[in-house]
């Protein structure tokens, strides 16, 4: 899966982070954010999560609510105290973000 | 880490997000009304066959602007402006109280028009302007609160500018109509009609399609340059043809500003052609199927409109066709097409969205049903293309089979409408990319 997830460190809350963002479509491209290329970075320490993200697009009307829906669901993890989202637009998100696999699911190539 | 510039934001909550009764309430009301619309064009259909000087078309045509198109776009500004603008609603109290004097008004002013009681059309309509006039200064404010500049909001503001004007003569015609004060009744109704369907409608239709189609279909532009000189000449031409219509309407000013509407009609659907076909997610979908109706209306509906202006006669159905490609075909297909995105979209925010990380919450694509909605697209497709002909080549039994076939995609289309508001069973999420990779091992 080539995501732009950089710097992940071999250990079970980040795999599981990764494993619980999986699960958050956009509802309306039915790609999960990992694999649209929406998360730009992911740190854990000492049980706070800290994730740079971006939407398709300033305005996205979906973005807002995917941010929300990152937060609480990376809160539900046993063991975290917090979660902090940030939101970039440095560098904007294009279409090549997105992973070869859902590529091929949204414009068949 | 090394490879992303990463700049500390502060995280966007949905603050502003809308309440999901606000948009809905005008959504559902807008869909009641268009369904009323289909049935009064099939009842009324020998009538605008004479004429379209009658107060019965008067009653349809007001069923169809004010109550289904116009509720229609109150309802998704009081969505859009919040979630794509990332404006604030100063006060969804006041919005709710907007919905209560607007809504009925409306339905007044459509029945006073329908029996002929002219007391009520006056009573009704001043209510529908103190509707507007709330609506807009609610917008007005909003507009000071914008975050997220983008090319649908200045389409957006000088719509609501020429809705305010429509209105204003709207009563100026109905005043000189009644009184008798300046006999120029003709000439303001023209100018009334001209802003309605082509400052307040069609310019916040231009700036919600341009946004939608960048959206959904993940379109990227290099340039705003011809929605800029489009939004331009635009608004030159319908200033110039308003002015045109009042004082100089026996020259060739109106033909000139007709025509250059019809060239800023051209720039815009070639623009938003050129956006579709560099779209990444190439299938077509519903909302592209109602986009191309509907562009071909407007282009059509541009060239009837040049062409009478061109010539001093013409029989009566080629003006009733005019107002129908540009009222049902126009706008009226653009507006269904949009209702497939935005009332999923607000029904998943306020349903689903709380539950997406956790469970298989379903995708917008997931809340309705696409067969039902290519029948809908279909059937009125099939019942508009049908009326237009019978109303330009003036043939009565086609016209019956053509307003039918539409009365009946409006069914199918308020049906698999309600069924996301109110599902009969429960949305399943459909295959994702997690299952493709499963397949791929």
């Amino acid at each position: 899966m080539s995501s732009r997830i950089l710097d992940i460190p071999d250990n079970l809350l980040k795999q599981q982070v990764l494993e619980m963002l999986a699960n958050v479509y956009d509802p309306e491209l039915g790609i999960d954010v990992v694999n649209l290329g929406l998360i730009y970075g992911l740190e854990c320490k000492e049980g706070k999560i800290f994730v740079t993200m971006t939407f398709t697009t300033p305005g996205c009307p979906i973005g807002e609510s995917l941010a929300d829906i990152v937060e609480e669901t990376l809160s539900l993890i046993p063991g975290v105290t917090e979660v902090i989202v940030n939101i970039t637009f440095d560098p904007p998100w294009n279409v090549e973000m997105i992973s070869d696999e859902a590529k091929r699911e949204l414009f068949g190539e | 880490m090394d490879e992303v510039r990463l700049k500390q934001y502060k995280t966007i909550k949905p603050a502003n997000s809308p309440e999901f009764d606000v948009p809905l309430r005008y959504f559902l009301t807008g869909l009641l009304f268009f369904v009323l619309f289909s049935v009064g064009l099939m009842w009324l259909s020998p009538t605008y066959f004479k004429t379209y000087d009658d107060p019965k078309i008067f009653a349809l045509v007001h069923t169809a602007v004010l109550g289904w198109i116009t509720m229609t776009i109150m309802g998704a500004m009081y969505q859009l402006f919040p979630v794509a603008l990332w404006a604030e609603i100063k006060s969804m109290k006041v919005a709710r109280w907007n919905f209560w004097l607007y809504a009925p008004a409306v339905a007044g002013f459509a029945a006073s028009f329908y029996v002929g009681f002219t007391p009520g059309i006056a009573l009704f309509g001043l209510l529908i302007v103190g509707g507007i006039v709330h609506f807009s200064a609610l917008t007005i404010q909003s507009v000071k609160s914008i975050k997220n500049w983008h090319i649908m909001a200045p389409y957006t503001i000088a719509a609501q500018g020429w809705l305010i004007v429509t209105i204003l003569f709207g009563a100026a015609y109905a005043l000189d109509w009644y009184f008798n004060w300046f006999d120029v009744s003709p000439h303001l109704l023209a100018a009334h009609v001209s802003f309605g369907l082509a400052g307040w409608l069609s310019l916040t239709l231009m700036g919600v399609s341009y946004r939608l189609m960048e959206l959904f279909a993940l379109s990227q532009r290099r340039s705003y340059k011809l929605a800029y000189i489009n939004l331009g000449l635009w608004n030159f031409a319908l200033i110039g043809l308003g002015i045109s219509l009042i004082f100089f309407s026996n020259t060739p000013a109106v033909r000139i500003f007709v025509t250059l509407l019809l060239a800023s009609a051209l720039i815009y659907t070639l623009d938003l052609l050129h956006l579709f076909m560099n779209r990444r997610r190439k299938s077509i979908t519903l909302e592209h199927g109602f986009i191309f109706v509907s562009l071909t209306s407007l282009i059509a509906g541009g060239a009837l409109a040049a062409f009478m202006t061109c010539t001093n006669t013409f029989p009566n159905n080629y003006l009733v066709t005019y107002g129908y490609l540009l009222i049902v075909g126009w706008l009226g297909f653009a507006v269904v097409g949009k209702y497939y995105k935005i009332i999923p979209f607000l029904t998943w925010l306020h349903r689903y969205a709380p539950k997406a990380g956790f469970k298989t919450a379903p995708l917008l694509k997931d809340l309705y049903s696409a067969s039902l909605g290519w029948a809908s697209f279909t059937l009125m497709t099939a019942g508009f293309s049908l009326t237009s002909f019978a109303l330009a080549l003036h043939v009565y039994k086609v016209l019956d089979l053509g307003t039918i076939l539409y009365f009946f995609g409006a069914l199918v289309v308020a049906y698999n409408l309600l069924t996301i508001v109110f599902p009969i069973k429960t949305p399943i999420r459909s295959t994702g990319v997690k299952q493709i990779e499963q397949q791929d091992t």
